[in-house]
């Protein structure tokens, strides 16, 4: 081998690493957002506030044109009930072992760094630079999101012969754009949620916590969770009797997929080249025999 | 006449069936929730001495033991004396609590001995491999603390004839003996502590030693006597109501009715304190007194000493998640469930001077002894109704009806019927500060409206100020959750005749 082959072969290793990055999860956030900053809009949900009459369902439906939910069935309490491509959100019972019945209020958590945005494909999932995680019209429906969301909030609408992504959308168009609050928040006859950045969010659960040590369960379920979510959740029993997944530790996701994806790209591309210089010097020698 | 007969057994039949199967569910739940030591395990935990655990702890099954070996006695565990009649309640024998070994193998041999022992014999016997005794702890702590309130104290007192000497002693330094003195009595737990010391034993082995040995002496000697099983004191004893601790003679060690409590230095006026009222609502003088039954200050100096954990006497008295200072007592009588709906849902203003003035009054003529409420009517303006109709937010329900005059004549009648409510409670208008908070209020006067702070309109973010609708919410329906009243929504608003399905057309309509 001589020395400009040599070269030839180092260049394209280099630039099959580098050209990896392309796929590389953090290119595929949102550009110029700053994840980190706590200036981004979130929501506090608290549960010992919530009495369980499914407003925010019917806000929500009313918004985005769903079905309207049939609040007076009480009935709908006694499953547990999962998100749905006509229901963005979804107000479940729990007993606790003690103590009286609690109304948890389910919707996308809009994480810090989301893994829905990460795992799809066409980049129509993201994370807007105040917040809200959505998507744009060119989901293509292959549904790595669902399989990516630590939540299990993205849902199909396999329904439907044009099939798409559904899920909250933190009313981000009609609403939060314009200054306003999400639809769910502006009905709540408790205000159960309390709409605001993200650092006061935090600030008034910890102030709740703080001035009623006694009421509260001591976290702030979203805080610190896969990174960080938009909608934290504050209760008065452990997160677990909640139906909440509290084994989801605060790495983000995409970071969990993020090394191994470079690897992959580095592999495809070095790999083979190695091999390719290996055959190519042994059949030389062989000529040269 | 036989088909009557077919017919009426049929029935009997039927009838068994069904007492039986009721029955059979009583059985079957009592053996999920068994109540007695003879089918619960006490969970060992006298495993200080053998920390770190290699093993699980042992669920140990004392009331079976008591009841399958009964003709033997106690004895064949315990270690009797003969000349004094008394058991020691160690286990087991032989115990060397500095070595971790032979305290093991002490263990092992009394359990297991016995268990092999029984088995050679082909008698019933207990478990012998490791994992049937040391099985991972399932089960919730069934074994409740004993408190020894007053009216146990007195029951004591009235059996034994006022012999205090058969429980209280002290130890002379001089004679180098335990000698009883009247007038320094103090609580067990002064002397013995939560572990053996060289010289004194733990609280929980005298407690087990003094307690049973005296009520088995007594039982067989055919007196009346006390439990001397598990359940009897660590299940069954119940705590007696303030109602039948006021019945009860108050234990009697030379202690004032009433006494100033007056600090020299201290800058605050003197407060007098209802020495004898305060015991009655409460179980044992170690409430308030600790251990010791010292005075507080003897301990708890102005600047806090070593005596008193460095607690200073101010802390002492008002620290408020403590359960021996006033203020900390006071709060928790501030949680129970008639009170609750006013002091722990609505925050109020700011405690200020004249509330520290309901105690600290200074000299004691100027002590106001506690007073009633004047009747709601005397209070509120004429213009308002008894009935309210909330009709600011009607949307979908009819206008909540608010029986204003009805709440306030009840919260006077709670706040009247309580002492500590009574001193407090001291303006006309303060039960009016439950819903009416932060607005001064004065008798006769209109204060401010929900409506007036709370705006309907969802516009504002102000962390500290609910919209209208949540107020009201928030606050109904936390004192309705806090004074265990109705929840639902229609015991406040009925749903208007036109039922619209969802709010979803209702709010479109506006």
């Amino acid at each position: 081998m001589d020395r400009r082959k040599f070269f030839k072969l180092m260049g394209a290793g280099i630039a099959g690493i580098s050209g990896s990055k392309l796929i590389s999860p953090e290119l595929v956030r949102a550009e110029g957002a700053d994840f980190d900053s706590d200036e981004l809009l979130g929501v506090l949900v608290d549960t010992t506030r919530c009495i369980g009459c499914r407003r925010c369902e019917a806000a929500c439906a009313e918004i985005n044109n769903l079905p309207a939910p049939d609040l007076e069935d009480k009935g709908i309490f006694e499953k547990r009930r999962e998100t749905s491509e006509t229901q963005y959100t979804v107000v479940n019972r729990y007993t606790p072992k003690e103590g009286k019945e609690i109304f948890v209020k389910n919707q996308c958590m809009h994480c810090n760094y989301p893994g829905c945005a990460s795992a799809c494909l066409v980049k129509a999932m993201h994370k807007i630079e105040q917040g809200p995680v959505n998507w744009e019209t060119n989901c293509i429906g292959c549904r790595y999101c669902m399989v990516a969301c630590p939540f299990d909030i993205p849902k199909f609408e396999y329904n439907s012969p044009a099939p798409k992504i559904q899920k909250c959308n933190f009313c981000w168009e009609k609403k939060v754009k314009k200054g306003q609050r999400p639809a769910c928040v502006e009905v709540c006859p408790t205000e159960v949620m309390f709409f605001g950045t993200r650092r006061e969010v935090i600030e008034e659960a910890k102030r709740r916590i703080y001035r009623e040590p006694d009421k509260y369960y001591h976290q702030i379920y979203g805080e610190n969770e896969v990174g960080g979510t938009s909608w934290v959740y504050t209760a008065a029993v452990p997160f677990e009797q909640l139906g909440f997944r509290t084994d989801l530790g605060t790495t983000p996701y995409p970071k969990l997929s993020k090394g191994y994806l470079t690897n992959i790209a580095v592999i495809d591309l070095v790999v083979p080249a190695l091999l390719l210089g290996i055959s190519y010097a042994a059949k030389r020698k062989k000529g040269n025999d | 006449m036989r088909k009557k007969l077919l017919a009426f057994f049929i029935v009997l039949g039927m009838g068994m069936v069904i007492v039986g199967m009721s029955t059979g569910q009583n059985v079957r739940s009592k053996i999920t929730e068994p109540e007695t030591s003879v089918e619960r395990p006490i969970i060992i935990s006298d495993i200080e001495p053998l920390k770190p655990l290699e093993e699980e702890r042992v669920q140990f099954y004392h009331g079976k033991h008591a009841t399958k070996l009964k003709d033997v006695g106690c004895r064949v565990c315990h270690p009797y004396d003969a000349q004094k009649n008394r058991f020691d309640f160690r286990y087991p024998r032989e115990r060397k609590e500095d070595n971790k070994r032979v305290l093991i193998n002490a263990y092992h041999n009394s359990c297991l001995g016995c268990h092999n022992e029984r088995l050679e014999k082909g008698l019933p016997t207990g478990p012998i491999a490791c994992g049937e005794c040391h099985k991972p702890v399932s089960r919730k702590e069934w074994i409740k603390p004993v408190v020894f309130h007053y009216g146990l104290h007195y029951q004591h007192e009235k059996v034994t004839d006022k012999k205090c000497e058969l429980c209280h002693h002290i130890y002379d330094e001089e004679g180098k003996k335990l000698v009883y003195k009247q007038g320094a009595e103090s609580s067990c737990r002064d002397c013995h502590r939560q572990n053996d010391e060289k010289k004194r034993r733990s609280y929980r082995s005298v407690a087990h030693a003094d307690c049973i040995n005296c009520h088995l002496q007594r039982e067989s000697e055919g007196k009346e006597s006390g439990p001397s099983n598990c359940e009897g004191c660590h299940v069954d004893l119940k705590l007696p109501a303030i109602k039948e601790l006021t019945e009860i003679p108050r234990p009697d060690r030379k202690q004032p009715k009433s006494t100033t409590l007056k600090v020299d230095g201290a800058g605050m006026p003197e407060v007098f304190f209802d020495h004898q009222n305060h015991e009655m609502n409460s179980l044992t003088c170690r409430t308030c007194h600790h251990e010791t039954l010292e005075t507080c200050k003897n301990c708890h100096t102005l600047k806090g000493s070593p005596e008193g954990n460095g607690i200073s006497l101010e802390a002492a008295y008002h620290k408020e998640n403590s359960s021996s200072s006033c203020k900390g007592c006071h709060e928790r009588q501030k949680a129970q469930e008639r009170c609750a709906g006013c002091h722990l849902v609505t925050r109020t203003r700011k405690e200020d001077k004249q509330f520290c003035a309901v105690c600290h009054t200074g000299p004691v003529q100027r002590f106001q002894p506690a007073s009633p409420l004047v009747s709601p009517e005397a209070i509120i303006p004429d213009n308002v109704k008894a009935v309210m109709a909330i009709s600011a937010l009607e949307q979908q329900y009819e206008p909540a009806k608010f029986p204003h005059l009805q709440i306030i004549k009840k919260l006077t009648e709670i706040s009247n019927e309580n002492r500590l409510a009574r001193q407090f409670h001291r303006q006309p208008a303060t039960l009016c500060m439950g819903c009416h908070h932060y607005s001064p209020v004065e008798p006769k006067s209109s204060p401010p409206a929900c409506g007036n702070c709370h705006r309907p309109t969802s516009g504002s973010v102000d962390l500290n100020k609910p919209r209208l609708v949540a107020a009201y919410h928030l606050q109904c329906l936390g004192c309705h959750e806090k004074m265990q009243l109705e929840q639902k929504c229609t015991a406040c608003h009925a749903a208007k005749k036109v039922v619209n399905q969802g709010s979803s057309e209702q709010q479109k309509k506006q």
